[in-house]
């Protein structure tokens, strides 16, 4: 009881709420702006956090996801841009609304589901992580072999289009974390004499050139003077606020969208933008209205914006319990707290409890922070979503710059980080899954201490992966999400193919009675 | 013609990865993965074990792009090098090197002012931004975070 009243005395002492708080507003912003992401805005916060302490550190990346994730749907409301790919669900309702002059309403639903989405799944966070932490305390080596190689071929076969790509790219990971010491012998592997590569990659600059300068230049490619259609204001006072019969109606998909973000967030690879499209899709299915979705429902956008929230919280439980990120920004916070000192796994429960709880605490508090945020400074977000990016892109990608450097204060590491804006850019073209790459590469310490450690145990005898009956389970389940993955992709390739035969078939009656 | 490129593109990239994969395994972890110490026989393998996988799926994705199974994963980003992002990528391999050689101030303000120019942006606007934000950045980093960074001015 002492360690959870320390944590909220640390959490709400100034220093720290500012962090915390300003952590929401700028992950709210920068979500907001098209093309920018979530994703960039805690990759981007990180190299700003390096002089701060672990809790504020960690509390204002934290906040700036969760502020990011429900960011991305102010662009999509407003100008029909989903800031962020979890935001695409909400675009059809929530702009829609906007233009029947229902903006602000469709703000503040989205806002409403977010904050509920993601308390919901914060407090499954809480009451989940410890347990599973404490059952991997129990794990050997060969379990963990096992536990890492599971979550590489879920991710792999999770994220991205292609398998054999996602196992590609997590493999590609896992190599370019060879570069370093022997974590045995200590002699330096793959370093080619230069010294630089002695203490192996480091995370922050890669994450840098692979998230933000490649996606950055990706965009500024793209990048077109976007005219914003004037939408109408209305002035009815209902127009604008949650109703009675609103909130009736978004509390259904609200619930749905929060039990499946959850169970979306768990499982490792999966993702925001899935729980956001399984948010919707549950709310139309339960929906008395469902001739309203796309035509601007309430309950869309709720069902949606609840969905992608609660994946948030639930991304640390793997992360949390097992060490394992589940996702990209789940990546992005591991290398937050190995910045600061810390590793994420089973054993930080033991070794930083304070920390752990700080962050309990503060993941509740960035909901209110949200909430009170989102609901004020609605006018500052209409603004950020309607950002001139010709202008703005650029001076990210200057900031972009400063953050690799500032790390190691070393131009070799903005040379690194160039490098992996090149890797990134290529990776995108090709549809290479940047998650399984990253993934991949912060598992390769546990994978390869425990690969090591069961195979010297064994005298290298490989059957001692096979040797114990919780790590054969997790044999299977390796195996059963690379199978699940071929089926399902064959399933939608004949699906898409019956879907062309069928229009070719369509086009050539038509083409006939002409 | 996204189909085509999609699948040049997939096949290109795979015999790269292939070869690469190869010539890693033959030639360059003899030389650069220590033997380990007397009694570890781990420390070879782990490192094949690893390849072993990028090589399998290097194969496996030549195989499906030759195959065409790749065509149809979106075409959006298929488009390639255009003459705009050749210029971008250009100006950033251009202002790394006036970073590292002159230093940040100058880096900064060439970048903001080139990369706006080629985003479409005319008039004051890029030109201000890219006098304020390098200074203001720099400052900023200087008094709150305890970070220099490279100018030569300085040095």
């Amino acid at each position: 009881m002492d360690i959870v009243l320390n944590a909220v005395q640390t959490v709400f002492a100034l220093e720290n709420l500012i962090f915390l708080v300003g952590g929401v507003a700028s992950g709210v912003i920068l979500g907001a702006i098209p093309g920018l992401s979530a994703t960039m805005g805690i990759a981007l916060i990180i190299p700003f956090t390096l002089t701060l302490g672990p809790v504020p550190a960690l509390l204002m990346m934290m906040g700036a996801y969760k502020g990011g994730i429900y960011g991305g749907s102010v662009a999509a409301i407003l100008v029909k841009a989903p800031g962020t790919s979890a935001a695409a669900a909400t675009v059809a309702d929530g702009y829609s609304l906007a233009k029947k002059g229902k903006g602000i309403k469709a703000l503040k639903v989205s806002l409403v589901a977010s904050v509920i989405g993601d308390t919901f799944s914060d407090i499954v966070l809480i009451l989940s992580a410890a347990q599973l932490a404490r059952v991997a305390l129990e794990f050997g080596a060969v379990e963990y072999t096992a536990v890492a190689i599971v979550a590489l071929t879920i991710v792999g076969s999770a994220s991205g289009k292609s398998l054999i790509k996602g196992i590609f790219a997590a493999a590609a990971g896992l190599s370019v974390a060879l570069i370093g010491l022997d974590p045995t012998s200590g002699l330096p592997r793959l370093s080619f004499s230069v010294i630089e590569f002695y203490g192996g990659l480091h995370l922050l600059p890669m994450l840098i050139g692979l998230l933000i300068m490649s996606e950055l230049i990706i965009q500024m490619e793209q990048v077109k003077s976007v005219s914003v259609a004037h939408l109408p204001n209305s002035t009815e006072r209902d127009d604008n606020r949650i109703t009675k019969s609103d909130a009736k109606l978004m509390a259904r998909p609200i619930f749905g969208g929060s039990i499946i973000g959850t169970i979306i967030g768990i499982i490792p690879g999966l993702g925001p933008t899935l729980g956001a499209f399984l948010g919707y899709d549950s709310a139309y299915r339960f929906s008395k209205k469902p001739e309203l979705f796309g035509k601007g429902s309430v309950e869309g956008i709720a069902g949606a914006e609840s969905g992608n929230n609660a994946v948030s919280g639930a991304n640390l439980i793997p992360l949390m319990g097992l060490g394992i990120p589940g996702d990209i920004e789940a990546a992005i916070l591991v290398g937050a707290f190995l910045i600061h000192g810390l590793t994420p796994g089973p054993l930080i429960f033991q070794e930083a409890p304070d920390v752990v709880y700080g962050i309990y605490v503060g993941l509740l508090f960035a909901n209110v922070a949200l909430l009170m945020i989102g609901w004020t400074l609605i006018p500052v977000f209409v603004k950020a979503a309607k950002i001139r990016v010709g202008l703005l892109f650029p001076a990210v990608f200057v900031l972009s710059l400063v953050g690799a450097y500032s790390f190691q204060q070393s131009v070799f590491d903005v040379g690194i980080a160039l490098v992996f804006a090149a890797v990134g850019y290529l990776m995108a073209k090709l549809h290479v899954p940047k998650t399984s790459f990253l993934i991949g590469f912060i598992l390769a310490t546990l994978l390869e201490d425990n690969f090591r450690r069961s195979l010297q145990l064994s005298d290298g005898a490989y059957s001692t992966f096979f040797s114990s009956s919780l790590g054969n389970v997790l044999w299977v389940l390796a195996l059963v999400s690379v199978i699940s993955a071929i089926l399902q992709r064959k399933s939608r390739r004949d699906k898409k193919e019956a879907m062309m035969s069928n229009r070719e078939i369509e086009t050539i009656a038509s083409n006939g009675k002409v | 013609m996204f189909s085509n490129l999609n699948r040049m593109g997939n096949i290109a990239a795979a015999t790269v990865l292939l070869v690469v994969g190869i010539v890693l395994v033959q030639f360059i972890f003899p030389s650069q993965i220590p033997e380990g110490l007397e009694g570890d026989i781990s420390s070879g393998q782990y490192p094949k074990f690893i390849m072993f996988i990028w090589i399998l799926s290097a194969i496996a994705w030549l195989v499906s792009a030759l195959l065409g199974q790749m065509d149809d994963e979106g075409s959006d980003e298929a488009s390639w090098i255009t003459k705009r992002s050749a210029l971008i990528i250009f100006i950033v391999a251009i202002g790394y090197g006036v970073f590292a050689t002159v230093g940040f101030l100058a880096a900064g303000f060439m970048l903001i002012a080139s990369l706006s120019y080629v985003c479409g942006e005319r008039g004051v606007g890029p030109w201000v931004l890219a006098a304020i934000m390098p200074p203001a950045v720099f400052l900023f980093l200087d008094f709150f975070l305890d970070v220099t960074l490279p100018t030569i001015l300085l040095s």
